[in-house]
């Protein structure tokens, strides 16, 4: 495939998915440059074992968690303010609540081991399928079923643990 | 609720990340200008491949009777030919066969050649010269004529040297075990640790296995050389081009030893079917070849400590798939177990160390198929119900 083809129908795809490991646009941007960097690398070596586009994630994880490592950074899924400019943007009243709720929901899940943050980003927001995780994350699936299920578990443990703030500001979503 | 549909809404919103079509496009731009710039880089290591293969034919009717010279030395035996190859194979880079293939190239790329008599004249070059005598002088003396002459040009000899250079990687030949087959005596299949390191020291491990079929026709000669299907050789090359990303995955990794004296060696083995039954094997041996032929197996693996709560993970999830237990123990005292061993069939071992010798939490690894698989084999020789 031609490479521009390839960065036109995947990137989006890509950048998502690092975005919300980094929570940096210019920083998901480089990463996604990266990736296809190295995509176009390994395009002989790809056997196409997996669909392009997880095979992609696959290296967009490698590549994110080797800046990880270089920047000795150990925790994503971060809700910092001054990292993510969109955040601001939510601020308005009429969307007060959503934001607490999506707030809580990344602390909730910056909580949860490394493991179960991965698993349930590629199930639930990237939307890949089981066979599609267990290639990227290089697990069987048995593996991330038994991980999804603990994941799910702990992420209600833990989101419900945060509303029980004091002040009664924050909602559970039933 | 279900958790899984609790949280839908927000993963929902999770989803929306907006992308701006300037950065998009100015991403793309970089990307494009990087390529171009690799792809430049990447025609002078392309035409080696090819000049490679153009000259390997040559190299047997020019140089190779001068290693029938070479035959007055001991023989060596099968292992130790297996020994050499993999000690010029897997330490490297040999900046030696990169500088005389440079050198060679660079010969060509300076010379105008406008017939072929003018390149037959640079064919008579000492660069061309030297280049040629050093994969005869290499591996020559362990391979059949045939079989070197594939070699080079399937790329089986120096198949790492290319991306450890491009890389800057060392790799170092770690340990070995070279198992041969038993209904085919000439075969052997070796199991191969290496280190890889970086410029910063960094280090990390990888295990690839090999096949050697020594020649019918002439004894102590590799007659066929292949690395095994699934052997870990692609996942070999994938970690000298993307080292960094797998340092942190491998810190702390070892490999395992078992430092307590046991004499017994017993096992139950839980193979659960579709029908939903359950198969199970056990047995005991104190017979040293057969406790050796399966602990050497532990050897080959990379351990690392989990959690308390990880190990609980693994050891829930038991029932629902097949599974060995090894217990080591001292016939003396059968009811003091020192080690427990399980071993799961998608590659996963713990070990658990018996209250009394003393270590806390488990060890465990992520290993290979291929290794269980040996491992179920071989206790399955010793079941006393097979």
């Amino acid at each position: 495939m031609e490479m521009e083809q390839l960065y036109k129908d995947h990137s989006d795809r890509v950048y998502s998915y690092i975005y919300f490991l980094v929570r940096h646009k210019e920083c998901a941007e480089d990463l996604t440059q990266e990736t296809f960097y190295k995509a176009y690398k390994g395009m002989d070596s790809f056997q196409k074992q997996a669909s392009t586009a997880t095979w992609l994630l696959k290296i967009a994880r490698n590549v994110t968690y080797d800046y990880f490592r270089r920047k000795r950074i150990i925790q994503f899924f971060s809700f910092e303010k001054e990292h993510d400019l969109e955040t601001n943007a939510l601020s308005l009243e009429s969307q007060f609540e959503q934001k607490e709720q999506l707030v809580r929901m990344y602390d909730s899940l910056s909580k949860l081991k490394k493991d179960y943050q991965e698993v349930l980003l590629l199930r639930k927001v990237q939307e890949c399928s089981i066979q599609e995780t267990a290639y990227i994350l290089g697990w069987t699936e048995a593996k991330v079923k038994m991980k999804m299920t603990r994941a799910f578990e702990a992420l209600k443990k833990e989101f419900h643990q945060e509303g029980g703030h004091a002040d009664g500001t924050i909602k559970r979503i039933r | 609720m279900e958790p899984s549909k609790e949280f839908d809404e927000l993963f929902e919103e999770m989803k929306e990340v907006k992308r701006s079509e300037k950065a998009k496009h100015n991403t793309w731009l970089a990307l494009k200008d990087k390529i171009e710039t690799k792809r430049k880089r990447t025609i002078f290591p392309a035409f080696i491949s090819l000049a490679i293969l153009a000259i390997a034919s040559f190299l047997f009717l020019t140089f190779w009777n001068l290693s029938e010279t070479e035959k007055s030395a001991e023989p060596l035996s099968n292992e130790e030919v297996i020994k050499a190859v993999l000690e010029r194979e897997y330490n490297g880079p040999n900046m030696d066969i990169s500088q005389l293939m440079n050198d060679w190239m660079d010969l060509q790329s300076e010379t105008e050649t406008q017939n072929q008599e003018d390149y037959n004249q640079l064919l008579e070059s000492k660069e061309y010269k030297d280049f040629m005598n050093y994969y005869p002088a290499t591996f020559g003396e362990f391979f059949t004529e045939n079989m070197l002459t594939n070699a080079i040009r399937a790329n089986l000899v120096f198949k790492y040297n290319h991306n450890l250079i491009d890389n800057n990687i060392e790799m170092h030949l770690e340990k070995f075990k070279i198992i041969q087959e038993e209904d085919h005596p000439n075969i052997y299949r070796p199991i191969i640790e290496v280190s890889l390191t970086n410029s910063e020291g960094q280090k990390i491990y990888h295990t690839v296995r090999e096949e050697f079929i020594f020649s019918k026709t002439e004894p102590g000669k590799i007659g066929g050389y292949n690395v095994a299907k699934n052997g870990g050789s692609m996942e070999l090359r994938e970690k000298i081009e993307n080292f960094d990303a797998y340092v942190e995955n491998e810190e702390e990794v070892r490999t395992p030893s078992i430092d307590v004296s046991f004499d017994t060696l017993c096992f139950n083995g839980r193979m659960p079917n579709p029908e939903g039954t359950v198969e199970f094997k056990s047995g005991c041996t104190s017979d040293r070849s057969q406790i050796n032929s399966v602990m050497t197996i532990m050897e080959n693996f990379f351990v690392k400590e989990v959690t308390e709560k990880e190990s609980g993970e693994r050891a829930a999830a038991l029932p629902e798939i097949e599974n060995y237990q090894i217990y080591l123990t001292n016939s003396a005292d059968k009811d003091k177990t020192l080690y427990t061993i399980t071993s799961y069939s998608d590659g996963f071992f713990v070990f658990s160390p018996g209250s009394s010798v003393g270590n806390a939490g488990d060890i465990t690894t992520e290993g290979e198929v291929f290794f269980y698989e040996e491992i179920k084999r071989r206790l399955d020789e010793i079941a006393d119900n097979r």
